[in-house]
């Protein structure tokens, strides 16, 4: 119950001449004012509902009413409601009884103006208006000016009237299936029923001609639901009313809509707003709220004593965005200014704040991940870079020390060679000899084969020590080991300079891990270092010692001392650095290259001078974990 | 090194006393026996050069040969100045070695 239409349906009074109607809205011009004016007392509105107060149409309209009379006069109003509830007690005695009985009710609250929602309130104020409301604006709605016609509505009653306009459902429907091919129209048996059916050929006469139109009509509500099962899926259907079957059972129009719409294979569209949530597309359609709100402005003009006329009350595109959805129709293809109902907000509506700030976080933080991505590539290949260069420095400082003890590992080499010239020969005059003393040539031979294996092991510490190291070889070894080496590699430049070397190792091993040849360049640098600083030392012997020991927390040193002129203090803190040097030949590279070879290997290099003169430097290297 | 000198030596006829440094030479060689001095330049401790001046200033000017492993020429020319019989450089051949000795040993001979 409760659709709007429901207002219309049970008019039983003659249709006057149209004649005779025009002549008296030229005679009344429809305008009428409130004739008495309001003193000293607030005004007084009755709305008359035609049912009872659970009847969503009307009251949702009345409602409305309500809301904007309330709101536009500041409260300052008096309201008033009745419902009449004349579809479940329509006799005429009921109904002059309750007209007495409001007459009475009233006597003291005379209404200023009385509201009439639909037809059926609009006929009971008018019949009984003298007792009720005299003197009082009376403003109908909920009909059509052809209704008003017909119940021959008196002059001064002004109506907000809701024409249906079936060409702009038509319409609407049109835009949403611009493919559609077919056209249906449904309608009931009741009069009603029949007169839209009619209204509704001659006002989609032109619309029509563009589809494969049928109208259903005559037809049971289970032919109805059987035919709409079978629409073609391009089919536009338009449903009017059905208050009535062809087997005369009575329907309230949108509950005969919903069982048809339950087996459509078609989209429905229908004129009234209560279609809507049984099953109906949308339509063109005049809303409860723009009715109330048309009626509340005309009664408000009329309590301002401004003349007021007859208004069509606002029409609207409805759609029902669930249905939108169940076909597959496109929100866009909506007429602008549709009113969607249903509409269940997007995730981005509903939550777009949070989901904004979700957006930038999560972009931020993709920003920032990207950057520290790059950083870390950079870093790394920087990283891989400045390892090629610190290993190409390295050799470089490697060749250049090479060079520095060529002359001395020639000399080197020229022992072992004299030495075999010089066996060999005495071994040839000796077999050139009457007897021979084989057990001299024996040892001979020994001899030969030591001083060719000594040559043997100068080559081998010369190419050791020109190694070119493409990445680092990290092995374990001990470090006593590797002074024996270092030494010998040294020995001959020592003789030649006519420096002293001498060593104190540590007792047992002193494993490391690192690149041995790094570290032997370290020992290298600091030691050919020393012996340059012992150079300008005149008249005092040049000492050069290397001592290994164990440290207190456990690693592995080893110091280089000398007897030079030690370094000034202020230099102390900047010998290490590179380009720093003494040294009219040097390239002040040695001791920063030994620095950074010992701290790749996580050690620490330190340099002092000693109490009895000379320098000592440390270079303390981490144990290497066994097992 | 030594060894193979003396061996060589012995292998040409000479008589040989070896000594391993400077300072074993000083303390242990009768020079009054000995009538040429072949001498390393680089020793451990006191060096060939060294030793030569150290003889000549204590009057003992026996004839020196001098054998070497390192070019320093700087060294050989003072050394040869300074009236050395011949400065070898390692490895050399055997023949002048023993040209230079028996140069050495000639002057004397004709004393």
């Amino acid at each position: 119950m409760g659709v709007l239409c429901n207002w219309n349906r049970r008019s039983r009074w003659p249709i006057r001449g149209l004649g005779l109607y025009l002549l008296l809205l030229v005679a009344f011009s429809s305008t009428t004012a409130v004739s008495r004016a309001i003193v000293g007392r607030v005004p007084r509105v009755l709305v008359l509902y035609p049912y009872d107060e659970r009847i969503a149409a009307t009251t949702a309209a009345g409602e409305a009413v309500r809301a904007r009379l309330l709101e536009s006069t500041g409260g300052k109003i008096d309201l008033f409601s009745e419902f009449l509830d004349l579809s479940r007690f329509p006799e005429a005695s009921h109904i002059d009884r309750m007209a007495q009985f409001l007459s009475t009710k009233y006597a003291d609250h005379r209404p200023d103006v009385v509201i009439a929602l639909g037809e059926q309130s609009a006929k009971f104020v008018v019949t009984y208006r003298k007792s009720l409301a005299k003197d009082a604006q009376i403003i109908a709605a909920g009909f059509n000016r052809s209704t008003a016609r017909r119940m021959n509505l008196p002059g001064d009653v002004i109506g907000a009237f809701t024409e249906f306009n079936i060409l702009r459902t038509a319409e609407l429907a049109q835009r949403l299936q611009p493919n559609a091919r077919h056209l249906f129209i449904i309608g009931g048996s009741s009069e009603f029923d029949r007169w839209w059916l009619e209204t509704a050929r001659t006002d989609l006469a032109t619309f029509s001609r563009n589809y494969q139109t049928r109208y259903l009509e005559n037809l049971t509500i289970e032919e109805f639901a059987a035919a709409a099962a079978r629409f073609p899926s391009d089919s536009i259907v338009i449903a009017l009313t059905i208050f009535k079957d062809s087997s005369g059972r009575n329907f309230i129009p949108r509950e005969a809509v919903r069982q048809i719409a339950a087996t459509a294979t078609a989209p429905i569209y229908g004129p009234y707003p209560t279609y809507i949530d049984y099953g109906v597309v949308g339509g063109n359609v005049v809303t409860f709220e723009s009715l109330g709100t048309t009626v509340a402005d005309l009664t408000l003009d009329a309590l301002k004593g401004k003349p007021i006329a007859h208004v069509q009350a606002p029409h609207f595109d409805v759609a029902d965005a669930r249905q939108l959805e169940r076909w597959g129709l496109s929100e866009k293809d909506l007429p602008p200014g549709t009113v969607q109902m249903f509409r269940q907000p997007s995730f981005l509506e509903q939550h777009w704040l949070a989901a904004f700030v979700t957006f930038a976080v999560v972009a931020l933080q993709s920003i920032a991940i990207a950057i520290l991505l790059l950083e870390r590539r950079r870093r790394r290949a920087a990283e891989i870079q400045s390892r090629h260069r610190l290993l190409e420095v390295i050799h470089l400082n490697q060749s250049a020390t090479a060079g520095a003890l060529s002359a001395s590992i020639a000399h080197e080499l020229n022992q072992p060679l004299g030495a075999i010239r010089s066996n060999a020969e005495a071994a040839s005059i000796v077999l050139r000899s009457v007897s021979p003393d084989m057990k001299l040539i024996e040892q001979i031979l020994v001899d030969i084969q030591e001083d060719d294996q000594r040559a043997h092991d100068i080559i081998s510490r010369m190419r050791g020590l020109l190694k070119k190291r493409g990445e680092i070889d990290w092995q374990e070894f001990d470090l006593n080991e590797l002074i024996t080496t270092a030494i010998k590699i040294l020995q001959g430049e020592a003789i030649r300079r006519g420096v002293v070397v001498s060593t104190s190792r540590a007792t047992g091993a002193l494993p490391v891990r690192a690149d041995k040849v790094h570290v032997q360049q370290v020992v290298l640098n600091i030691a050919t270092n020393a012996m340059d600083a012992m150079l300008e030392v005149a008249g005092r012997e040049r000492k050069l010692t290397l001592e290994t020991r164990l440290t207190k927390d456990a690693k592995a040193e080893l110091s280089i001392s000398d007897s030079g002129h030690g370094i000034p203090d202020d230099k102390l803190a900047t010998i290490f650095e590179p380009f720093y040097t003494t040294k009219a030949t040097g390239t002040g590279l040695g001791l920063s290259i030994a620095r950074t070879i010992v701290e790749t290997y996580g050690g620490r290099i330190l340099a002092s001078n000693r109490s009895e003169g000379g320098a000592v430097f440390r270079v303390v290297l981490p144990l290497a974990r066994t097992g | 090194m030594l060894r193979s000198v003396e061996r060589l030596l012995n292998a040409n006829g000479f008589l040989t006393e070896g000594y391993s440094s400077a300072e074993a030479f000083l303390s242990q060689a009768h020079t009054s026996l000995v009538r040429c001095i072949v001498l390393d330049i680089h020793l451990g401790g006191m060096s060939g050069i060294e030793l030569w001046h150290r003889l000549g200033h204590v009057g003992i000017n026996l004839p020196v040969i001098f054998i070497t492993a390192v070019d320093d020429e700087t060294l050989e020319r003072d050394a040869l100045n300074a009236g050395c019989v011949a400065y070898l450089h390692k490895p050399f051949p055997a023949e002048s070695l023993v040209a230079a000795i028996n140069s050495a040993l000639l002057p004397s001979s004709l004393d």
